[in-house]
Formats: C-alpha cells, structure tokens, sequence
C-alpha cells in the first residue's frame, strides 16, 4: 500500500496521473480537485465554475457544466475557456478536442467535436441509436450497436479525419487504440480483434465462445467459436487442432464416423449477421460438400438442423412470416427430400423454442415433436417417409436404430399448477412402449454409446440402464459440450478442454 | 436472509440441438431476476400466480428496453416459476444422498424438507427463492466428482464472455471479460502472453484509460 485515505470517494471520478492521483466528485466536492500525491502530499484546487463533468481522457484537463454552459480547466484548474453548447450529453475531451455525444437524440444521434482553440464545431457525425463513443489516445472510436461497424476519429491532425472499418463479428462493445494508431475492439462473445486482423484477414486475438462443439465416437471433435471459426480435432491421434472451417456458425454436428460435419450459420447474432446458411463438410479435408444458403433478411428463415449418425440424413427446420409463423420440418438425403412436414404455430409460438427433428443413428427413423416440453405434447414416427406411429411426450433422441427417448410432462401441483417433467419412456421404432427409463430430463442429448448418453448442457454423462452419474463435469453456465471418445470437449474458464470421462 | 437471485447459468438454454437459439447473457437474465423479485415483491406476495404475471410484465419491459435478449426471456420465467415467491411458508429444499448426489425441490415448509430425507444422506431448507439458485436445473451434479475432473486445455479461446476493458501500450493488449478474466496479448506474435483471472488491471504506459461516452 502506498497511500490510502478514509473519505467519501465512492462516487468520485479519479484520473490516475504519474505521481499523483486527482480526484474529482469526491470529499472536496463537485467544484474542485483533491489532488493526491503517491508520497502522500494532498492538495485541494480552489474551487472553480460549474460542477465537474469528466476528465479529459489524457488527464490535461477536465471539463464542468452549468446547464449547457460548458468550461475547460487544465490539470492545474486554471479555466481555459467557457462556452454554451446546444447540450452537454457524453460531454469529455482529450488533447485539443472536447465533444458531446447526444446517445439519445433522435434521429441522428449526433457526434460533435469541438476546438479547445475555438470552442465552435469542427466536425459533426451522426449515428444509429445505440452506438457507443470511445475516445482514447488522439482517436474516437464509435461502435455502432450490433452491425461490427467501426468509425475511427482521428484527432492528432488539424482537422478530424475519419476512417470507417468493418470488423467481421457482431455486438462491438469494447475498443481502445494506442499512438500509433492501432487499435483494437472486443465484442460481447469474447472476441478480440486488432487492426492488423481486420485490414490483413489475419484471425482474431481471442477467437470468444465456443457456440457449438461436436464430437464423434471415433474422437473426432469440432467447435465453432465466436470468432468465425469451427476448429477441427482429432483427438484419436492428437490433441493439437488438425485445421480450422472459416465459416461463422452456432451449431455444429458431427456424424458417427467424423467424415461429416453439418454446420448452420450463425442464429444467435441473427439480427445483425445475415448468412445462416446449412453448410455440409467432409472431413477431414473440411471440403465443402454441400449448401443451402439462408440469410437473416430472406425468406424461409433457417431455424436449425439435425444430422443423422451415418451422416447421410439431415433434417433442416425453416420458418415463414405471413401474419404469423409457419414452420417446415423437411428431411433430406443425397437422392433429395424425403419427408416434409409443417408446423402450424399457435397463439404465442417462440420461434426460439421450435419442435426439434430427431433421426435415428442410420437416418431411417424419424421422430418429429408436435410440441415443445408440455404435458400435451406427442410424438410422430416415421420410417423413412412412412408414419408408422405416434407416442405420448417430447422425443428427446434415439439410442439406437430402434429405441427412441421420450421425455413426459404434465401439470404439477392444484394451487400454481406448473409443468414439470414426470419420467422418460422408451419405444421402439415402431412406437410400442419398451420400458420406462431412468434417465432425468435432458434438453440435448448425445448418444455416445448403448448404455452412456451425455447431457450436452449439464455436462454430465448417464449410465442408460440405471440412470446414474458415471461422469460429470463443470458446470458449462449455458455453454454445451460433446463428447469425443475417450473424452468430453467443452468449452470452460476461457478454454476449450479435453476431459476422460 | 433470502439470497436474491444469485448467477444463474445451466437453465439459459431453452432449446435442445435444433433449437439454437440459447440465452447467453446469465448476467443479463440475473439482472431482470433480480428486479422482477424486487418490483413483483417476492417475498411478499402471496399468489404465485400473479407474481408470475409481474414477472412476465418485467421481463417484457426488459426486452423491449434492450437490457434483455428476447431469447433469454424464457430463461428468466422458468426460474421464477420454480421459485417460492408468492408461496408463503414454501422452501427450496435440498436433498444430498450418501453417494454425493443433490437434487432440490420445492417444498410446502421447512419442517416437511427436514422430514424426508435420502438414507445416509441428508435434507436440508436453502436460502435461495428459486430451484435455479439452490441447484442449477434443480439437480446438482455430482460435486465430489466434478471437483476432480482433471482437463487438458485443447484450444485457448482467450475469452469466452463479453469483453469490458481493452488498454493497448508499446505492442501489448490488456483484454478483460466480464468474468473478470484478463488476457496479456503480444501484438507483435499474435500471441497470449500472460492471464488470469479475477483481475481488475491497468496497463502500464497504455494512453488512458478508454473513455465510454452514452
């Protein structure tokens, strides 16, 4: 400990200066600055016009307002100059520059950069709601909301010069540069990308998330991350990544064998990333094997997908917005569609929360929800395109060729009757009932053999016969894992992991 | 005292593997909990019913402000669903068996929690409103078990929650996530060169700290 003072400083606006740290809002109040040395010294400014409004982000001066009056003070709060401005909201400064940023004025959300020299307007740039203002070093950067669009504000000449950029990932919400120039931003996934990626193509620092990660009994493994990437293991010979598939997605599958990988677009940035495309690999070369492209604006819109164990069947779930939703549940093999089916929605349908397509390990067995998890729900079997059956629950996965899980519901309790899970059953592929399971409720599940299965979300993996716990793992907070024989692969503590279960 | 709506992760995933569309901001979903149990008067009330229906109205009005993803929405409801509020007398009631295993539930009181409890283990009343704070998804996992899990680290993603700091000096990169994660990147070898994690750092020489303007 160097120095340390008792005080009201809890609400105080400090800027951390070589020898000393000068503290604005704090127990000198909101017209002057207590300034403390790291030797201990302590100083209090007389006091000056206005209340304290932010530093400068180089700490030369600071800024106060009365109203929209608005002075500068140096470091030593000597006042600079006084002006009156249209507003003062986002008001802050660095170098010879102080601006406002009006975030909530619409429609044009305007930047304005003001002379210290002049106190008048020496440029003025208009935004989309919600972007945000960084200034840091001699440059603003503004991140618009959602777009990956940066706009960079350079102040080190005489006149700002602008330079747009545009960053491959979406949700920007963290940016800094440094004197020379270079500069980087950070978006709410994890991801990190410097200047040197965005003007050379080069990856990103921190590839963020893992959205999805798949894994195949033969060990191959693959994980689509924030970044735009789906890393590719196999972890059967090492534990090194084996290549890398640029393709943006948050939802991978791999068949049983490994060969194929089914990967669609990114969904969970839908708003501001347009391709959600189903994409088809052969691995392990990551060729390109087949494409159905989707995009956010298009219509239908891509709502997911499921692969068949041998990697020949795919099912693909689309949705139409006419008045309401509509949704297609359509099944499909290298000779072309099989089984369509369509999903009327209901009165208050979330569209996050579509019946899902469950194919058994050889693709010929079909179970196709009518309803999400509630006690009214039943399930549809077909083989190929044949209904053969249709059971009561939500299917849940396939065990093998012949056994499907199928988890029940029904209204709990007579006061505050809430929907709760009341057991899993197990049919055949022609629908007959075989036997009640042990198992708990799985939301995503992958069969890793006869008698394990692996709850993707709770990180655990299920003996079938008894329903007991034969591996758990961290918790994953919402994130999923797979399992790629001898291990579970999942993303944790800002690493994607290898654990022998 | 009643724990409010601590982080809440493993029921942010509404969907099974067609269905991607998960929540990915417990923060967020935590944040929306934490004011509908305070709007709605969790403790106070005394229907279930109608604090659910507060809580729906707050979840909404957190969508539409932006505070909340319309995905998430459902992860909010679900746990307040399985919470006491509105059921007075009721406890989230915790069951560890001998083998380690806990599993948690809703009971009408305390005194009918202590009473059941698993052979050779043990019952016992939380603090916690809601299933998803006694035990994420109202079954625990196995803790002795997961507490040895021995990992082998196949990829660093740097950073897998959303980044809130970036301080760059002299070719060095400061990241720091909201988990208070932080990574040391070398600009020049594209490379990490330190991290940890509950930090809160500032790097030597970087040109002020960025200043956020909304």
């Amino acid at each position: 400990m160097i120095v340390t003072r008792p005080g009201a400083y809890d609400t105080a606006r400090v800027f951390a200066a070589p020898d000393e740290v000068r503290v604005a809002l704090g127990p000198a109040g909101s017209q002057a600055i207590e300034r403390i040395g790291t030797d201990g010294s302590r100083s209090v400014t007389s006091q000056f016009s206005g209340d304290f409004a932010s530093w400068f982000t180089d700490g030369q001066h600071f800024l106060t307002t009365l109203g929209t009056t608005v002075w500068v003070y140096d470091d030593a709060a000597t006042e600079t100059g006084i002006w009156n401005l249209p507003g003062v909201d986002g008001l802050t400064g660095q170098g010879t520059y102080f601006w406002t940023y009006a975030s909530g004025s619409y429609p044009s959300f305007p930047l304005t950069i003001y002379s210290l020299a002049g106190g008048v307007p020496v440029a003025t740039y208009n935004n989309d709601v919600g972007a945000n203002a960084f200034g840091v070093g001699s440059v603003i950067g503004v991140l618009e909301y959602g777009t990956g669009a940066l706009r960079l504000i350079d102040l080190s000449t005489s006149t700002p010069t602008v330079t747009n950029y545009q960053v491959p990932v979406a949700y920007l919400q963290a940016f800094t540069a440094d004197t020379s120039g270079h500069w980087a931003v950070g978006n709410e996934h994890g991801v990190v990308y410097d200047s040197d990626a965005v003007t050379s193509g080069l990856p990103p620092l921190a590839l963020g998330e893992a959205f999805s990660v798949a894994g195949a009994p033969t060990g191959r493994a693959a994980a689509a991350t924030a970044g735009g990437s789906i890393l590719l293991f196999d972890l059967a010979s090492s534990l090194e990544s084996t290549g890398t598939i640029a393709f943006a997605s948050s939802h991978i599958e791999l068949s049983s064998d490994g060969t194929v990988l089914a990967a669609g677009g990114n969904l969970l940035d839908a708003q501001y990333w347009q391709d959600s495309s189903l994409h088809l690999y052969t691995l392990p070369t990551g060729a390109l094997s087949a494409s159905f492209p989707y995009s956010f604006s298009g219509s239908p819109h891509f709502f997911g997908f499921s692969l068949s164990g041998s990697g020949a069947r795919f099912g693909r779930i689309t949705g139409t917005f006419a008045g309401g939703w509509s949704f297609t549940r359509e099944i499909d093999d290298a000779s072309g569609t099989i089984l369509t089916d369509t999903l009327p929605a209901p009165n208050g349908f979330d569209a996050s929360n579509i019946p899902a397509i469950l194919l058994a390990p050889a693709g010929g067995g079909i179970a196709l929800p009518d309803q999400t998890r509630v006690p009214a729900a039943t399930t549809r079997i077909y083989s190929d395109a044949t209904l053969v059956s249709a059971v009561a629950g939500y299917a849940v996965g396939w065990l093998d060729d012949n056994l499907l899980l199928v988890d029940t519901y029904a209204l709990v309790g007579t006061r505050f009757p809430v929907v709760a899970f009341v057991g899993s059953r197990l049919y055949d592929a022609a629908g007959n009932f075989v036997a009640t399971s042990p198992l708990p409720e799985i939301e995503s599940l992958q069969v890793v053999s006869a008698s394990r299965v692996y709850d993707r979300l709770r990180n655990v993996v299920y003996d079938t016969q008894g329903g007991s716990i034969v591996w758990s793992g961290p918790d994953l907070s919402g994130s999923q894992g797979a399992v790629a024989v001898p291990y579970v692969v999942f993303p944790t503590d800002g690493r994607l992991v290898a654990a022998r279960y | 005292m009643r724990l409010l709506a601590p982080l809440v992760a493993s029921l942010l995933l509404s969907g099974g593997p067609a269905q991607a569309k998960p929540c990915h901001n417990a923060a967020a979903v935590t944040e929306t909990r934490r004011a509908a149990e305070a709007q709605c008067g969790c403790v106070a009330a005394t229907l279930h019913g109608s604090y659910m229906s507060c809580v729906s109205h707050v979840a909404h009005d957190a969508v539409v402000s932006g505070a909340l993803r319309r995905r998430c929405k459902a992860a909010v409801r679900s746990c307040e669903q399985r919470s006491i509020c509105g059921r007075p007398g009721y406890v989230t009631c915790c069951r560890t068996t001998a083998k380690g295993m806990t599993r948690c539930a809703i009971k009408r009181s305390a005194r009918a929690c202590l009473a059941d409890p698993p052979k050779g283990g043990q019952a016992y009343a939380t603090t916690f409103l809601s299933l998803c704070d006694a035990c994420p998804g109202g079954r625990c996992t196995n803790t002795t078990t997961s507490s040895t899990t021995t990992t082998i680290t196949l990829f660093d993603l740097g950073h897998t929650a959303d980044i809130t700091s970036l301080q760059e000096s002299d070719a060095r990169l400061l990241s720091q996530d909201r988990t208070a994660h932080w990574v040391l990147w070398d600009l020049t070898a594209r490379r990490a060169v330190l991290e940890g994690d509950n930090g809160q750092g500032a790097l030597a020489g970087a040109s002020g700290r960025p200043s956020l303007a909304t």
